[in-house]
């Protein structure tokens, strides 16, 4: 284990990884602090500058990019009320109650060292669990993985959004969009509708940045009265960290219960930090002593969101590292940067590449450090940085768009592709069908093709995957996710009626 | 939402075309699966789906009656029309914004990356800004910036090429 960290570790303190990684953990505060942009957004933009790199360079950018993200959403939130990303909607409970009183230095400097120490406690648990997770995963034939992918995509559906029908109908276009084109094991066209362009299929990339990019910012500009105007204003910040750390440090079952939750959310696939602040929050409010106090800006209820969405970072990569199963869109996009380097993602990656997997550990470990500077320093500059007008970002990220979409196959199709899916994010965006569920359906559909007919290819015979035990327990699993939504509603009808009766 | 209802028969048309589509695959070889299998096996779930979207969005609506009527109320009030100028007025920036991409995407076709962004910039920068004076040398810097800036990190950086025109 020593060894292979030590492995990482070389992989990571290099001149170029550090420079990525810490340019990666800016571009990452950047995007979390501008309400409206997503880290879903900043790691799509990310990922055509990474080409140019090698993949743990452009790993380590894209680290920085989820740690800043994730820690970077709570400025706004604090100073303005307005979250910057999902990620931190429940930090805003207390956080802006605190800034308004008159401490918005505090509040910001808990969020950060809260964000530090919950990150950190997820790198462990993603150290240690990715092995042996692998090491289960790797006995797995194809009737396993498909049903595993199946399972993944069901909980995606289930977890992201209002209406689990509209998360499989996400899930499955995302699956559809990946037919188009050459067929991976016969090499027939598939709906290429005569169009040169189509015959290499929809690529992963423009696919991406259309949905979660050119999308988001057409959503940006809706409230037609938004569009001229600046988005925060800045606000005077002093904080002492000394203090600060002590105030956390004297909570730590708090700081442990929200990171462990972040943890288990994240490696839950398509649930991400958007779900693990909240929840946080809401222990840390049922087992608090004094729970009245919550919202009125006390120091818990920052420590348990902050904590809980970092902590969501480590538990996302674990599926994403040991099985190749995303937890989020963001890990989604980090596989997608893989596959574009040659490299499949799934159990085996581990055994081929351990200092690529441990190089990933370290580089989320670090990351955190950096973020830490980072902000401690520089927050001034970051909510000067939000300041900056939405007519002139929309054009400049539009151009980025485009030719980040071009560059990487250097075919102008391509950038018709964004076009199209920008379109179809927005529509999909407008209708309130969520949309990780297509991205994920996009990265797992070759994988579940492949792996069906791989099993059936091996046997014609359907019953294995109902009877080999694993693919079994996979499909089971598939179902009760398809039917958890159920039972949330009945409980919820339950309690409304108790309560109308009691 | 009445909208899920069209979206729901949406989807199953374009999955029963699409359905059609495959039949005219290749039929499998040597006992391995065709091309086709697992297509109209997502095809037929999603048509399943839209159609579960479809029959629910009819359900709800029986439930909510009475909020119908009233929801039929309001509209008599607000005549469609205002309704459509409203949503309009809403989204005009959105629309213009996709609009103006579209013809980025056909300029840069014809003209290549450096003039078809060095037209689109200021133009997309001037509707969604201000449109104040002051406006004007932000404009221009940023356009001119953002154009050559992209340049150097593709071209020199990353060492990638740029879209070039058909007619350059």
């Amino acid at each position: 284990m020593i060894d292979l960290i030590l492995l990482g570790v070389r992989e990571i303190f290099q001149p170029y990884p550090l420079i990525f990684l810490f340019l990666g953990t800016v571009a990452g505060i950047v995007v979390g602090c501008i309400p409206g942009f997503t880290i879903t957004m900043g790691a799509a933009l990310a990922l055509p500058l990474t080409f140019g790199m090698t993949s743990i360079q452009g790993l380590s950018a894209m680290l920085g990019v989820l740690v800043g993200g994730l820690a970077g959403g709570q400025i706004s939130g604090i100073l303005l009320g307005i979250p910057g990303t999902p990620s931190s909607v429940a930090t805003v409970f207390d956080g802006h109650p605190m800034a308004k009183r008159g401490e918005p230095g505090t509040a910001l400097c808990l969020g950060i060292w809260a964000s530090f120490f919950g990150g950190l406690i997820s790198a462990f648990i993603l150290m240690f669990f990715t092995p042996p997770l692998a090491d289960i995963a790797l006995k797995f034939g194809p009737w396993e993985f498909f049903s595993l992918v199946a399972f993944g995509l069901t909980i995606i559906a289930s977890l992201s959004g209002k209406s689990l029908l509209k998360g499989i109908i996400a899930g499955l276009l995302g699956l559809i969009a990946t037919l188009f084109g050459t067929d991976p094991m016969t090499g027939v066209l598939r709906f290429d509708f005569g169009l040169h362009g189509l015959s290499g299929g929809f690529s992963f990339l423009p696919v991406l940045i259309g949905l979660f990019a050119f999308s988001q910012l057409m959503s940006n500009l809706e409230r037609t009265e938004r569009a001229g105007t600046a988005l925060i204003e800045a606000a005077n910040l002093g904080f002492s960290s000394l203090k600060t750390v002590k105030t956390i440090l004297r909570q730590p079952f708090n700081l442990f219960r929200s990171s462990m939750i972040g943890v288990f959310i994240g490696a839950l696939p398509g649930a991400g930090g958007s779900i693990s602040n909240i929840l946080a929050y809401d222990q840390a409010l049922k087992g608090s002593k004094h729970p009245e106090k919550f919202g009125t800006g006390i120091p818990d209820g920052i420590i348990a969101s902050e904590a809980g969405n970092n902590g969501t970072g480590g538990g996302e990569l674990i599926p994403t590292m040991a099985l190749g199963i995303p937890g989020s869109a963001v890990s989604a996009i980090m596989m997608g940067a893989l596959i574009l380097h040659g490299i499949q993602p799934g159990p085996m990656l581990i055994i081929e590449f351990p200092d690529l997997v441990y190089g990933v550990f370290v580089a989320f470990f670090l990351a955190h450090f950096f973020m830490l500077g980072i902000q401690l320093y520089g927050i001034r500059l970051f909510v000067r940085l939000t300041r900056v007008p939405l007519y002139v970002l929309v054009p400049s990220i539009l151009v980025f768009c485009s030719i980040g979409s071009f560059s990487i196959h250097n075919r102008f199709f391509d950038i018709w592709v964004l076009f199209i899916f920008g379109l179809l994010g927005y529509l999909m965006k407008k209708y309130e069908f969520p949309l990780a569920p297509v991205i994920l359906g996009v990265i797992l559909g070759p994988i579940a093709e492949t792996n069906f007919r791989r099993a059936l290819m091996t046997s014609s015979d359907y019953s294995l995957f109902f009877t080999r035990p694993i693919s079994l327990f996979f499909l089971i699993l598939c179902g009760l996710s398809l039917l958890y939504p159920f039972y949330q509603r009945y409980r919820e009808k339950k309690r409304s009626v108790n309560q109308a009766t009691g | 939402m009445k909208e899920d209802k069209v979206i729901g028969i949406i989807l199953v048309v374009f999955s029963g075309l699409m359905y059609y589509k495959t039949l005219e695959f290749p039929p499998a070889m040597f006992g391995a699966l065709g091309a086709g299998v697992f297509p109209q096996i997502l095809f037929t779930l999603l048509a399943l789906a839209g159609a579960g979207l479809t029959i629910t969005g009819f359900i709800r609506d029986r439930k909510k009656g009475e909020d119908a009527t009233a929801e039929k109320r309001e509209a008599r009030i607000s005549p469609i029309l205002n309704k459509f100028k409203e949503s309009l007025h809403y989204h005009s920036h959105v629309i213009i914004s996709f609009t103006l991409f579209f013809c980025y995407i056909v300029l840069m076709s014809y003209f290549g990356y450096t003039i078809a962004t060095l037209i689109f910039m200021p133009i997309l920068m001037w509707i969604l800004g201000p449109r104040k004076r002051r406006a004007i040398p932000i404009t221009i810097i940023v356009s001119l910036g953002m154009t050559f800036v992209m340049y150097f990190a593709f071209v020199k950086f990353l060492k990638v090429f740029l879209p070039e025109g058909s007619l350059f």
